[in-house]
């Protein structure tokens, strides 16, 4: 072994006896490290807020389409005229049913809303009971009560339309979001 | 409209349930709620009964929370028929708001709907084939 080996060897050896945290090399690892977990917590975080932010704006979004999906069906609920048959009374009936299911079922266990909703959809039954009492005996003859139908349906669907417009009035808050936590 | 709450209404009311159960009117069923009559003397007319169902809350008896209950009320119209078989209401009664005319309708409903069953086992009476025991 020369002479330089030898002090090379000695500096190595010395380096290594010195406890690591004396080493300034150590200190600029330690705080880039601190630093990169430091930003990584941060971008975590808003990383959460984006995604309740989405989440939040997604559901705004869903709420202003099933209070225009509602108006449309309180409005078809107001429009129902005295000559209105058995079978246009069934197929609006259907109609509104169908839609009313599709837009509120993603909603149904929300506690702001499923009480109204549940509401909403006993009057719908009420209403099918109150239509099949009119069902004609012979649909030739249909005409013969000529205001049946709407006598029949008249007031249940007027309450039906109401109630829609509770539950309107509650997905349009929902989506103007006046919730306590932006408050 | 006439005053619902008119004596004269009920009085026809009454009338119509004697001529019911004296069978001078023969009430023809539409759909399973709603009974029309029609006469050609002195003018063609029709006469409809119908039955409408809903229910409300009510106290019940010995409960603190009222309960839902199903409650009849009646509409009771009478057309003018005109030629080519147009129907033009001259008379329509909602018996909801009026207890004593409810009551007397449901007499009519149920006083029609018992006459007809009563046609109808009869029917079935006489088309039965009598079995050896007979």
């Amino acid at each position: 072994m020369t002479v330089d080996t030898q002090s090379v060897s000695d500096q190595v050896l010395e380096l290594l006896r010195q406890p690591f945290w004396r080493r300034y090399d150590f200190w600029i690892g330690f705080a880039i490290g601190i630093a990169g977990l430091v930003f990584s917590i941060l971008a975590f975080i808003e990383a959460r807020k984006a995604k309740t932010a989405a989440n939040a704006a997604a559901r705004t979004v869903k709420s202003q389409t099933v209070a225009i999906e509602l108006t449309e069906i309180a409005l078809k609920l107001d429009r129902i005229k005295p000559d209105i048959r058995f079978s246009e009374a069934r197929d609006l009936l259907a109609e509104i049913s169908r839609r009313f299911h599709r837009a509120t079922s993603p909603f149904g266990n929300d506690p702001g809303l499923s009480e109204t909703i549940k509401t909403n959809v006993e009057a719908l039954r009420q209403v099918r009971e109150s239509l099949k009492a009119v069902r004609p005996t012979d649909p030739a003859k249909e005409g013969e009560a000529p205001l049946a139908v709407y006598n029949a349906v008249e007031e249940a669907c007027s309450q039906i339309s109401s109630s829609v417009a509770d539950l309107i009035g509650l997905f349009e808050r929902e989506a103007v979001d006046f919730g306590d936590d932006d408050a | 409209m006439p005053d619902p709450e008119s004596g004269e209404i009920k009085s026809y009311v009454e009338q119509l349930i004697a001529a019911t159960l004296g069978g001078t009117m023969k009430w023809t069923q539409v759909n399973p709620t709603t009974y029309v009559w029609d006469t050609r003397v002195p003018q063609p007319a029709r006469l409809s009964l119908q039955r409408l169902e809903r229910q409300e809350l009510r106290p019940s008896l010995g409960q603190p929370i009222p309960s839902i209950q199903k409650v009849h009320s009646f509409v009771f119209q009478a057309f003018e028929s005109q030629p080519g078989g147009t129907l033009i209401q001259r008379l329509g009664i909602a018996s909801q708001e009026n207890k004593e005319l409810n009551q007397l309708l449901d007499k009519l409903f149920q006083t029609i709907d018992q006459l007809r069953t009563r046609q109808s086992l009869d029917f079935l009476k006489n088309i039965i084939p009598p079995t050896k025991q007979q």
